[in-house]
């Protein structure tokens, strides 16, 4: 059963339960999540990207318009070994399901909880309860379901966690509020971070967009108008300020981050701008990659290896990070006359070889190698389009 | 200088001598009873559109009524004739007798007499002078208090820095006296005694509609005024006497009465003149005897200036700006006086902005405009040529530098709502922006309410900085506390308006508009909250 599945099984056993069916969805999916099973062999993408303009691929180049991708926000329950923990906005409670018996419990938690996370592929550990209407986190251990509450930014809406989820963090999103002026208490540059020792709020950038965290659970990464702010949770033991590392001189709605699951690097890219950012998140060294053209797509493929998507031109790289995308600089040279294309992303065969299908992967294989920069053919990478190009091979 | 402006006449706060670990003040233009509607002067603009395109320099050093132990809080009933004694440690409060309707109380510690408070009384035009650490005179508990007469039509009461003199004077932007017979320039001096029998009080003749009050450190005072300079060494006085202006030799035309511009020295030893319609500043060397006219010596500049700050000390220079050269002129006082061909220091400037701030160890200016369409802070600084522009979501209303010279805080104020963006929401509220002067990290915060009054001082927890927050929606009104370290904000509601906020002893205070007295009390080392109410009946703690 995958993910997907497995979430909508729990909606559906909580509705028979019945006691709070329109919390539960919200619980489930936001207020504004929606899910797309967008080919990429079931996998969504959490990530934000606020572009708003439509996919129009690439025969008119006289009108080109960049692609930008439409990523959704996917909120759930958290499942924690056989037990599914939902928030209840009504009863103030968290409903500990047990899947095997169906049995239910009720865990009272703060004011209005309306987000829940817990850890990833584990059975044991804190399930975090963000109780929206008393600015408060509670945290739930998942096998005793004792609870312990914690006060978190005033208003906060939005809640992520670690992997193991000993770290949680709280944090208020604008773009949740759908275009309602929020309340004059809310904090639009800071975020709470909790464990089991306290809750610390950290100053970051204004406007925060995303809290993401490391697969090692070591550092928090924070995505806001003013750029990249990296927190070492291994050494975060009380209030903070984490000034934010400027990614790309863009309007922030036409950005489109990606961060490698080390917390190490960042890639960005503008909708508007023929170059990435590359950021090295350790030092906050940052450094333009000038492109042929406006990238319309950034993702992580493997570790240390990132996917650069240029439909126009028919180039789709995968590069390592850093060495593969600094030489990606010198060995793409602007395309001069732009070159007539019929292809776009589904011709590049992202289709056909969704992230989660490997098809990425066996790019990778033929990707850009630390050591040998770009010494790859682009025809490798099996884009019939690119043969149209005269800098198809680099 | 020791500065009190009445109408937030340009003010450097970071560098004008305050107590170097703590700071207060107030931003002008809230429509509390200190602020009356007959304004003047240039830089009273309230509403900050200074739509005549002058900037408006709004922090003012505000007198906070504290002593190493006590608040003395003035009673809020105008019928009421009484000043509560709060004690910081214990929080028991002492109500002293003094006149009808106090309004404006001064207080500190003097070795030798103990806690000493001047309290206007502007119920029966008098002034207290309490010695709060001495018995009654009824022998019944402690606080030694005096009564004497002042001109009804002083409105206003500041205490020079020594504590031995208080001036009770005619601010005109607040309400002004409704007697139809009133003289506008009169004065009282209030002399302290080493005992309370040679407690005096004297009446004074000085200039008319007073914009800014200084004191030096050797003990002379300095008033402008609509008729000019006067210059008074508080020793000298022991009559009722006129305090003639003095003659600084300046084209009436350039130097217009109502507006120019004067910095004196902490030391008494320079004045310092500038104004918005002269292309120079004019300095002068104070002769020893008040009673001489000092020789001008003026020193030519670029341009127009729109703002005057003074780094005292042993080497002390006059900064400016010169907007529209995009120009910071730095001028070495002593150098400048004893040389007639010296040519000042002209920094150029990224962007050209008209206000300034030096930070308190005087090794940067931090500049910025209150004028609409400006986003912009610079730091320059005074050492060498290294300068830094940061871009703010807000226009500044008002702006100070912490003392330790490590942020900046820009004030907000709320505007129009246009658009559905984040920084047009955080444009829509009252608000404020630290600014780290290292990094230039920025941290904008949404206040609750409109900032009226600030305290930043050193804690167990860091430097914090308490904002004062006025609104009239129950929910928002309080105190924000900020974390100046650590950039941690938190807002504290209160359930009455608040309308004053000090420190005393280890406490930072809060006092609310309340009919039977109300005052909330931070421990700084603690971070407890205790409320202090009812005292004005029985005083009660929460």
């Amino acid at each position: 059963m995958n993910k997907l599945t497995k979430y909508l099984c729990v909606a559906a056993l909580v509705g028979t339960w019945g006691c709070a069916s329109d919390a539960n969805s919200d619980a489930f999916y936001g207020n504004n999540s929606t899910y797309e099973n967008n080919g990429n062999g079931g996998q969504y993408d959490a990530g934000f990207n606020n572009g708003s303009y439509t996919n129009n691929t690439t025969n008119n180049t006289n009108n080109f318009v960049p692609e930008v991708e439409e990523e959704y926000d996917f909120s759930a329950p958290a499942v924690v070994g056989d037990r599914v923990f939902v928030a209840n906005e009504t009863l103030n409670s968290v409903a500990v399901i047990d899947s095997s018996t169906l049995r239910v419990q009720n865990v009272p938690v703060g004011f209005l909880p309306t987000e829940i996370v817990g850890p990833k592929n584990s059975a044991t550990g804190n399930v975090w309860a963000l109780n929206a209407g008393s600015s408060t986190v509670s945290r739930i251990d998942a096998t005793t379901l004792k609870t312990q509450t914690y006060r978190a930014l005033r208003r906060g809406n939005a809640l992520a966690a670690s992997v193991d989820a000993t770290w949680a963090f709280v944090w208020f999103d604008l773009a949740k509020l759908d275009g309602v002026a929020p309340a004059p208490e809310v904090d639009l540059a800071s975020v709470t971070a909790l464990n089991e020792s306290g809750a610390y709020q950290i100053a970051v950038g204004f406007n925060v967009r995303e809290v993401r965290l490391s697969d090692d659970g070591r550092f928090a990464v924070v995505i806001s108008d003013d750029g990249i702010s990296r927190i070492d949770l291994n050494t975060l033991t009380g209030d903070v300020f984490a000034p934010p590392i400027p990614v790309i001189d863009a309007d922030p709605d036409d950005l489109e981050i990606v961060v490698d699951p080390t917390g190490s690097w960042a890639v960005a890219r503008a909708a508007t701008q023929r170059a990435l950012s590359l950021i090295n998140l350790e030092t906050g060294e940052k450094e333009l990659i000038a492109l042929p053209e406006i990238p319309t797509d950034l993702d992580w493929v493997t570790p240390g290896r990132v996917l650069v998507s240029m439909p126009r031109t028919g180039n789709h790289f995968v590069a390592t990070v850093p060495e593969g995308l600094q030489n990606l600089a010198d060995a793409l040279q602007p395309i001069d006359p732009p070159v007539e294309l019929d292809a776009g992303m589904d011709d590049a065969g992202m289709d056909d070889a969704g992230m989660d299908d490997a098809g990425m992967g066996d790019m990778g294989d033929v990707g850009i190698e630390a050591d040998a920069g770009m010494d790859m053919a682009v025809e490798d990478m099996g884009q019939p389009q690119a043969r149209t190009s005269p800098r198809s091979t680099v | 200088m020791n500065r009190f402006t009445p109408i937030a006449v340009a003010l450097a706060i970071a560098g004008c001598g305050d107590d170097a670990s703590q700071k207060s003040g107030a931003f002008d233009g809230y429509n509390n009873v200190n602020n009356s509607t007959n304004n003047v002067g240039q830089n009273n603009n309230t509403n900050g559109n200074s739509s005549n395109g002058n900037e408006a320099e709004r922090f003012v050093v505000r007198e906070v009524a504290t002593t190493a132990a006590y608040v003395f809080v003035p009673n809020g009933d105008p019928t009421a004739s009484t000043v509560a004694r709060v004690d910081a440690n214990t929080l028991t409060v002492t109500p002293l007798r003094v006149g009808q309707s106090p309004r404006d109380v001064a207080a500190t510690d003097i070795e030798g007499i103990g806690a000493v408070a001047y309290v206007l009384c502007e119920g029966n035009s008098t002034a207290a002078i309490i010695r709060a650490d001495q018995p009654s005179r009824t022998g019944v508990g402690e606080g030694d208090v005096r009564l004497f007469k002042v001109p009804s039509e002083v409105n206003r009461l500041t205490m020079s820095p020594d504590g031995r003199y208080a001036i009770a004077w005619i601010d005109p932007e607040r309400s002004l006296s409704s007697s139809p017979i009133a003289s506008l320039q009169v004065m009282a001096l209030i002399k302290l005694g080493d005992t309370p029998a040679e407690d005096a009080v004297y009446n004074l003749s000085v200039t008319r509609l007073i914009r800014d009050v200084e004191f030096t450190n050797t003990g002379e005072l300095f008033l402008l005024g609509r008729e000019g300079v006067n210059r008074l060494r508080l020793e000298d006085v022991t009559s009722d006497r006129l305090v003639p202006k003095l003659d600084l030799g300046l084209d009436s035309d350039l130097y217009p009465t109502d507006s120019f511009e004067m910095e004196v020295d902490d030391d008494g030893r320079f004045l310092v003149v500038r104004s918005a319609e002269a292309a120079e500043v004019v300095l002068y060397d104070l002769p020893d005897n008040p009673a001489d006219d000092p020789i001008p010596h003026p020193i030519a500049l670029s341009g127009l200036s729109s703002d005057i700050d003074l780094i005292a000390g042993a080497e002390p220079r006059v900064i400016l700006t010169v907007p529209s050269q995009r120009e910071l002129v730095v001028v070495d006082v002593l150098e400048a006086l004893a040389d007639e061909t010296y040519t000042p220091d002209v920094k150029p400037l990224p962007v050209g902005l008209g206000l300034s701030q030096i930070t308190p160890d005087g090794s940067h200016v931090v500049l910025y405009s209150t004028l609409a369409g400006n986003y912009e802070v610079e730091q320059v600084s005074l050492t060498d040529d290294e300068t830094s522009v940061w871009s703010l979501r807000n226009r500044v209303y008002a702006l100070a530098v912490s003392p330790d010279s490590k942020r900046a805080i820009a004030i907000h104020r709320g505007d129009a709502f246009k658009d559905d963006t984040a920084t047009d929401y955080f444009r829509s509220y009252n608000g404020l922006t630290l600014i780290d002067l290292a990094t230039g990290y920025l941290r904008p915060i949404v206040l609750q309410g409109e900032a009226s009054d600030f305290v930043i001082t050193p804690s167990a927890q860091g430097m914090l900085l308490f904002v004062l927050l006025k609104s009239p929606v129950a929910g928002t009104r309080g105190v924000m506390k900020i974390n100046l370290d650590t950039f941690r904000s938190d807002f504290v509601a209160l359930p009455k308006q608040p309308n004053q906020l000090g420190r005393v002893g280890n406490k930072v205070f809060v006092s609310q508009e309340a009919a039977d007295g109300r005052l909330t009390f931070f421990d700084l080392e603690t971070n407890e909250q205790r409320t202090v109410s009812g005292y004005e009946l029985n005083a009660v703690i929460d």
